[in-house]
């Protein structure tokens, strides 16, 4: 069971903010959601970290080589604040 | 002859222009969209520039498959500097620097593109009714939704605003809202299509995948965009010709019916329906056998786990800091990432974040993602025992019809439990394509599912392609 403590410590795990109101919509509705996902324990399966199955398949990795990137301009135009070549944000330390 | 090997013909032979052709879809699209709510942006600008240059490119004698076609995309596919929101707040304005692989690869073809198409937030959902912007309407009427979360691209296809269409599809999200708007779609096998710039859900899981009005269609869309690509490691190098079994007769292959997918949940007159295409298939000269997946009831739980896990982790990306929307007011650089997401994601990606990060977390990790991981595994084990005993799988696509807009909306767990019949292909990474069976009694169409082993796509459209062009509706 999901409870409102468990969520405000999700709420900090994903960065997100909810206010009391939503803390109650999503503690019933997680717990709702969570009933669903608990069937999963009723499943004897182990899984194998051998398995070469189960890992999405690799196939042919490509060698690690810098290249520059011509459009720096369009990335920083894409920042909701950029000063220069710089993406603003608030201060980090006091 | 499919729709696209028509205009094919007709702009090779110089019948139309694809200038031509563009404008027509273009109008229809500023006819329908108002009411239909299938395309976010509408690209006219672009769509007429890259039908001048088809012109050009036919004028002087050239061909391709998709040279001057005008195509929807689904609006979590890049397109350089074009708006591509992912149907989110947080995306709103955001731009491109870079073409997706898909159209990269469509450019060489010469595709042209009228827009990109209304789908779920981040593709989360299985109605089209959790975008931010305004909500898409099935176009059979009866104010049901589309489907999701491709649901713009199934419209834009079933209201002739285009001829075909991309989605994408990370648990049954290119097939079943083509199975609620009558056309056909298609997901690969995994690894098939290049997954880059395609905004990720859930990695393992995604793939870009064709709609179109028919399985032959598909065929030809995903020969112009499969391959390995340097910048997707999970791409195969593995060469298939989609159309390639397309005409061959289908007497004395084997049919897999798995007795779980016609149990509990599963709408009367769906069944009917599909059980008619088996009937069809076996007068056809298939043999039909009973197949089973017995771990089908831990489907929808261990997709929903790894599939929010995986999103947890991908859209921690989205802070406010480098693209997207930013909250105004905050005062430290925590404040901001917290403010932006909360005020940035809808009601459905918050719950999905907070559902991923409970099952990657220290203390459920064990009991949640690593059974999940356990559960996908057996899938693949018993993927593999049936497809030694059949050449494909018939199953229906959706457990029910289109259903009323704003109904299930409150209710995740019944939303969730709709994508039973969808979810498992993505689980195997396995190809599957819908196409339409029959219609109900109040005329909303049935989609049938065919599934068959990894990298034998063609072997699904073979299926599809020769029931469309011979089952009576």
């Amino acid at each position: 069971m999901i409870t409102k403590e468990d969520l405000k410590m999700l709420c900090d795990l994903s960065r997100l903010d909810l206010s009391e109101e939503e803390l109650e919509f999503y503690e019933k509705s997680m717990q709702d959601v969570m009933g669903l996902m608990d069937t999963i324990g009723e499943s004897d399966f182990t899984y194998n970290n051998k398995d070469m199955e189960n890992a999405v398949s690799f196939s042919e990795l490509r060698a690690d080589e810098v290249s520059t990137y011509e459009n720096m301009r369009g990335i920083l135009n894409n920042g909701p604040e950029v000063d220069d070549d710089q993406f603003v944000v608030p201060k980090v330390i006091d | 002859m499919s729709k696209l090997l028509d205009l094919r013909k007709q702009l090779d032979n110089k019948e139309i222009s694809s200038v031509e052709l563009t404008k027509g879809y273009l109008k229809t699209i500023s006819e329908k969209n108002d009411k239909l709510n299938a395309f976010i942006t509408v690209t006219e600008e672009l769509a007429l520039k890259g039908a001048e240059e088809a012109d050009r490119r036919i004028a002087e004698g050239e061909t391709a498959p998709l040279l001057g076609i005008p195509l929807a995309i689904k609006d979590n596919i890049c397109i350089k500097n074009e708006r591509t929101t992912c149907a989110s707040k947080i995306l709103e304005n955001f731009k491109p620097t870079y073409n997706a692989t898909v159209i990269e690869k469509l450019n060489m073809d010469g595709a042209v593109y009228l827009g990109k198409t209304n789908m779920d937030e981040f593709a989360m959902g299985g109605s089209s009714q959790t975008t931010y912007f305004n909500k898409p309407v099935n176009p059979y009427g009866k104010n049901c939704v589309p489907g999701g979360s491709s649901g713009g691209s199934a419209i834009a296809v079933a209201a002739d605003m285009c001829p075909a269409a991309l989605g994408s599809d990370t648990g049954g999200s290119v097939r079943q809202p083509a199975a609620f708007c009558g056309v056909t779609g298609m997901k690969p096998t995994y690894g098939t299509v290049s997954r880059y710039g395609l905004v990720a859900f859930a990695s393992s899981l995604d793939q870009i995948g064709p709609i179109a009005e028919s399985a032959e269609d598909c065929g030809l869309i995903l020969n112009a965009i499969s391959g390995k690509d340097a910048h997707d490691q999970t791409s195969r190098n593995v060469k298939i010709d989609f159309n390639g079994l397309v005409g061959q007769d289908i007497k004395g292959l084997k049919i897999g019916i798995p007795k779980e997918f016609f149990g509990e949940g599963i709408d009367e007159e769906v069944k009917d329906a599909v059980m008619k295409a088996v009937d069809f298939y076996r007068n056809a000269g298939c043999e039909i056998i009973e197949v089973s997946m017995p771990t089908l009831k831990y489907a929808v739980s261990a997709y929903y786990l790894l599939a929010c896990a995986e999103a947890s982790s991908n859209l921690a990306r989205f802070d406010g800091v480098r693209y997207g929307f930013r909250a105004d007011g905050a005062e430290t650089y925590e404040e901001l990432i917290r403010m932006t997401r909360s005020q940035g994601f809808g009601e459905e990606v918050k719950r999905r974040i907070l559902l991923g990060t409970y099952a990657l977390s220290s203390g459920y990790y064990d009991a949640y993602y690593k059974k999940a991981l356990a559960v996908r595994q057996q899938f693949k084990r018993e993927y593999n025992e049936i497809f030694e005993k059949c050449d494909v799988m018939l199953t229906p696509t959706a457990p029910t019809v289109a259903y009323k807009i704003n109904e299930n909306v409150d209710d995740p767990v019944k939303m969730y439990l709709a994508d039973i019949c969808t979810v498992t292909a993505n689980i195997g990474g396995v190809p599957a394509i819908n196409t339409t069976c029959g219609f109900n009694k109040d005329g909303m169409p049935i989609g049938l599912s065919l599934t068959a082993k990894q990298f034998d796509d063609a072997r699904a459209i073979q299926f599809a392609d020769f029931f469309e062009k011979n089952f009576k509706k």
